[in-house]
């Protein structure tokens, strides 16, 4: 009757792979290799994917070495306490990373007013709940979990798929018109970007701890789950670029976050889609940090030999607290540096090294550390000397730089019958007119429509104009039901600069007409295209 | 010797009588009489029987109000002392139970403990002179409502009779259900002081006598003083004490105990306690209701979808308002913002506090609607609703939008068919209205997560809560066809996994052989 087995099914098992690996690789390879590879970044991209799947096949031997349900990879192998400490810090590390940037991602796109150690401990918290249970529970939480996460994120690519411009993704995958998106790719940036694709796939490796605790069927299952978490990746590729262009995605790295903004919901029910899909995208994130979590746990667990309830609980919140305490010091740039330097050869060196020399090991035997070392230098030697060389070549060569994160335009959060709604920004020499609903006279007209008025501000930029207006009126100017942008017999730089601040404004949706007027002249563009454009002229040297 | 002393003699520690029945009638007399002291609804009677061998004493003792009267005069004293006298009967006891009542249910009890339960049970107990056993007459009539109407879970079709407080009558309701031999009913009391009785109902060949044996040890896990509803029993019987979920179901209806016996399941019947609860139980079972399954199938499965979506809006509308309004307006299309923002321009208080406002006060009317009898019940919600909501518009307390917005959450409660159920929906909502309003559509969904998080590592006695959406394995599948979706009959041929495996199949088609 019971299922209590400590065991997890192969439907749960593929879950757990697809929440805990896709959710990082979607969101950072597109900016990573854009960045990094130029216009040659579907190469690198692809030489990712395939190094990430060779490592995949890598994950999916050695798994079928070791005996079904007895305990995970590592502490069946005989490596014994050592391996189990290098892991819970690995994973402490990586968890902390990833907690920081996603408590930065909340609060610049969700919550911009709220503290940011306050988004990052209440998240660490929920994933320390999250982690708290043994495998089985986590197979039934993240089981439950997967729809939430991948029904909005299909709902968005179906709805958003009308926005892919064909010629652009194809131009945008054959490099073709991207010269100046960077200034000559080289087959090193193609190699680093490459690798940095790979380096974010290694969070496969976490199938080596989920996958021996499946009850049958794991290794056909293994394969699956990799191949799915490879497509996904690939799909949320074609869409950014597709959608967003290579330049805009080479300069915001959080492109795949504005794609869902695209989405177009029928019937008007929600003007906005990518504020909810963000929300469920937290669950992926959660997924993510919780296995780490998770998994910390349970080294902690064999590296430390805790028995009782109350020692695994204290075990937990200790993991807890080292994972805050990382998130905190990965927001310090001095030390963060360094911490990037492991995480760009060591950490990836580990994942791949243990793995190598555990395939060696005889099926269900004791590690023989010589035979282990033999097969390494007789028919691995090649790989791995390439990955440290190519590894220690990326810690002096590779450099990840990143542009500014955007300021939101205005911290404050007046209550919504405090604001006033803007309609249409007209921009106009030196002057800003904003076209402003009167919500006043809105219910008690009765006729469905509502009147306008024009507020003039004279200031340089839209977010300095936004805060004049806040200081002469005491009222908030929401840009979220904005309908239409004139831009008047101004330059095209000045343009240009208009909406590179607008594309860093998430409140502001990105599907609005544009109308350019030059004297009779008049062009009708979107938003996104006219940011698309902006920033290849940014880019353009 | 003093009451207090007597008392720490003649008990144990799980408050059990400790003395036997003495073959001196007069000790059992004294033993009584003491022990019955102050209370005045303990008949005790004194009588002679005359015999060939001689005049043998006998006393009759029962609780007034709890006996049928005509049973004790017609059936048992009047032919012991008028039509049986100075009768041989060799062994008295011997002959007064085969021979000498007018009842079929008479037993020996040789223990004094269970004489005196009888006794407060509404059984009638006849000490004899020289013997140190009692004859225990069944002679219960209870003050009891009749067999009424469901109103706590009513249905377009299907039986509309719902079990009362007789736990005599629960069993006997299901009984008529299920008329199978296999089907048990094992008993047993509960309550050091209450001595409640129960009973564990299921089918012998589809229930895995696991959860049996687990049932009934979770029962007897505990010693308390009393037990007055079923829903003191679950508690006692939960893993998790601390969750607000139940993991029993528990219902008025006798067709949904009987449904949930044919699909392996166990009831446990409470006396005093209108409400059987059925183990094991999860999410979905708590989502469905009879009438699914009487209506055709594709009507059954459209009013599961919509209480479905009306178990998630009730959980999660408010929060979302206070999150879409407070922080993330952009979500919202330009109009309906608008609207929002003009109606609230009359309204004195933050978003928040005007929600929780309004949803105070519907919990208000809602317990008071509870508290006061009937048509009074009724008024008051018409009085809170119309009244108190509208004047509550006007003087600028809260806007026409939350009012639309609590009170859909309201309704959509209300189409929750299980009551426990509703009650944790409301609870939860304002779990998710405290994180949405703190943290906007990310504490929206973090809470969820939170809710979500509790809700899988949830288990009924081994099953997990959510299935069949962590049903993990097919072949641990849920009936198939039998979760929001509800399949025509015919395709529903299995029994639930956690079926005595022998026995998973509920329906296949005769082998005709006329038709060949």
């Amino acid at each position: 009757m019971t299922l209590e087995n400590k065991m997890i099914s192969e439907r749960q098992g593929f879950r757990i792979g697809i929440l805990e690996n896709i959710s990082l690789g979607m969101v950072v390879i597109p900016y990573a290799t854009v960045n990094l590879a130029g216009r040659l970044h579907f190469v690198a991209f692809l030489i990712g994917l395939i190094l990430g799947f060779i490592y995949m096949c890598l994950i999916y031997f050695l798994s079928r070495r070791f005996p079904v349900g007895k305990d995970n990879v590592y502490n069946q192998s005989g490596f014994g306490r050592g391996v189990c400490i290098i892991y819970l810090l690995r994973f402490v590390l990586r968890a902390g990373l990833i907690l920081f940037f996603f408590g930065k991602t909340v609060q610049e796109f969700l919550l911009q007013s709220f503290n940011l150690w306050g988004i990052i401990i209440i998240f660490a918290l929920v994933c320390g709940y999250g982690a708290s249970r043994d495998i089985e529970k986590r197979g039934r939480m993240l089981e439950l979990l997967y729809l939430w996460m991948v029904i909005p994120i299909i709902l968005v690519a179906v709805f958003s798929i009308s926005n892919i411009n064909v010629d652009e993704l194809y131009n945008g995958l054959m490099g073709v018109n991207y010269e100046m998106l960077h200034e000559g790719a080289s087959f090193m940036d193609v190699i680093k970007g490459g690798y940095v694709a790979f380096l974010i796939t290694t969070s496969t490796e976490l199938m080596l701890f989920s996958l021996p605790y499946q009850r049958e069927g794991n290794w056909r299952n293994a394969l699956k789950t990799g191949l799915w978490i490879l497509i996904s990746i690939f799909l949320a590729y074609m869409f950014i670029i597709g959608i967003m262009g290579g330049h805009w995605v080479a300069s915001d790295s959080q492109a795949a976050l504005n794609v869902m903004e695209a989405a177009f919901i029928p019937g008007g029910v929600i003007q906005r889609a990518d504020y909810p899909v963000l929300a469920f995208w937290v669950i992926g994130v959660f997924a993510i940090i919780s296995g780490y979590i998770f998994y910390a746990k349970e080294a902690l667990f064999t590296g430390f030999k805790l028995k009782n309830k109350r020692q695994g609980k204290y075990g937990l919140w200790a993991v807890l607290v080292a994972v805050v305490i990382l998130a905190w010091v990965w927001s310090i740039e001095g030390i963060a540096i360094y911490f990037a330097g492991y995480m760009l050869w060591a950490d990836v060196a580990i994942s791949l090294i243990l793995p190598l020399i555990l395939i060696c090991k005889e099926k269900g035997g004791r590690l023989s550390i010589s035979k282990g070392i033999s097969f390494v230098n007789a028919s691995k030697k090649m790989v791995i000397i390439i990955m440290v060389i190519g590894t220690a070549w990326l810690v002096t060569g590779c450099d990840l730089d990143t542009k500014d994160d955007f300021k939101a335009i205005s911290n404050q959060q007046s209550s919504i019958e405090k604001r006033d709604y803007v309609t249409n920004i007209t921009f106009k020499n030196k002057e800003i007119i904003f076209t402003v609903a009167d919500i006043k006279k809105y219910l008690s007209d009765a006729t469905g429509d509502y009147e306008t008025k024009d507020e003039s501000v004279k200031n340089k930029g839209l977010k300095d104009a936004l805060q004049s207006y806040y200081d002469s009126k005491g009222r908030q100017l929401d840009l979220g039901h904005l309908s239409g942008i004139t831009f008047q017999d101004i330059s095209w730089d000045e343009i240009q600069e208009f909406a590179l601040e607008m594309s860093d404004n998430p409140n502001l949706g990105k599907s609005v007409e544009v109308k350019i007027v030059s004297g009779e002249d008049q062009e009708e563009i979107s938003l996104r295209q006219l940011i698309k454009i902006a920033y290849s002229r940014e880019n353009y040297p | 010797m003093k009451e207090k002393d007597i008392y720490k003699l003649w008990f144990d520690e799980e408050n059990r009588f400790k003395p036997s029945i003495n073959k001196n009638l007069d000790i059992n007399i004294d033993m009584l009489k003491t022990l019955f002291k102050g209370a005045g609804d303990i008949v005790q009677k004194e009588f002679c029987l005359r015999r060939i061998q001689g005049n043998v004493k006998i006393y009759v003792v029962y609780t007034d109000g709890l006996v049928d009267r005509t049973i004790i005069e017609d059936g048992v004293i009047k032919p012991l002392l008028y039509e049986w006298r100075l009768t041989d009967g060799r062994d008295l006891m011997e002959s007064i139970l085969h021979r000498e009542t007018h009842t079929a249910d008479i037993v020996k009890e040789p223990s004094f403990d269970k004489a005196i339960l009888g006794i407060l049970k509404g059984d009638t107990v006849i000490f004899i002179n020289g013997y140190e056993q009692a004859l225990v007459v069944s002679t219960k009539k209870y003050p009891l409502r009749s067999i009424s109407e469901n109103d706590t879970e009513g249905g377009l079709r299907g039986p509309r009779d719902s079990f009362n407080e007789s736990f005599r009558f629960s069993t006997a309701l299901i009984r008529r259900r299920i008329r199978d031999p296999k089907l048990k009913c094992e008993q047993g009391s509960i309550g050091q002081r209450s001595r409640t009785d129960y009973g564990i109902m299921y089918i012998k060949d589809l229930a895995d006598p696991r959860l049996v044996e687990n049932i009934k040890k979770k029962l007897n896990t505990y010693d308390i003083d009393g037990i007055f509803d079923s829903g003191m029993a679950e508690h006692l019987m939960e893993d998790n004490w601390y969750s607000v979920f139940p993991v029993f179901q528990a219902t008025t209806r006798p067709d949904k105990v009987a449904s949930g016996i044919l699909e392996g399941r166990v009831a446990i019947v409470f006396d005093n306690s209108p409400e059987v609860v059925l183990a094991p139980c999860n999410f979905n079972m708590l989502l469905q209701a009879s009438d699914d399954y009487y209506n055709r199938w594709a009507v059954g499965t459209f009013a599961r979808i919509i209480r479905y979506l009306a178990a998630f809006l009730a959980i999660t509308l408010p929060g979302f308002y206070v999150a879409v309004t407070v922080f993330h307006s952009e979500i919202l299309p330009a109009k309906l913002l608008y609207a929002i923002a003009s109606a609230r321009s009359m309204v004195t208080f933050p978003i928040v506090v005007e929600v929780l406002l309004m949803e105070f006060l519907f919990e208000l009317l809602r317990e008071a609607g509870i508290r006061l009898p009937g048509p009074l019940g009724n008024t008051i919600g018409i009085v809170g609703g119309l009244i108190v909501g509208q004047s509550a518009v006007e003087a600028g307390i809260v806007s026409t939008i939350v009012v639309i917005v609590v009170a859909l959450s309201a309704i959509a409660s209300f189409a929750i068919p299980n009551e426990e159920f509703v009650s944790v929906y409301r609870l939860m909502k304002f779990f998710i209205l405290i994180t949405s309003a703190c943290l906007g559509i990310y504490g929206f969904i973090l809470g969820l997560l939170v809710v979500a998080i509790h809700l899988s590592e949830l288990e009924s006695f081994g099953v997990p809560y959510m299935m069949p959406t962590v049903a993990g394995d097919k072949d641990r599948s849920w009936v198939k066809g039998d979760f929001i979706f509800r399949a025509p009959i015919k395709h529903m041929g299995k029994r639930p996994y956690w079926t005595n495996n022998a026995n998973r199949e509920r329906l296949k088609e005769r082998n005709n052989d006329i038709r060949k």
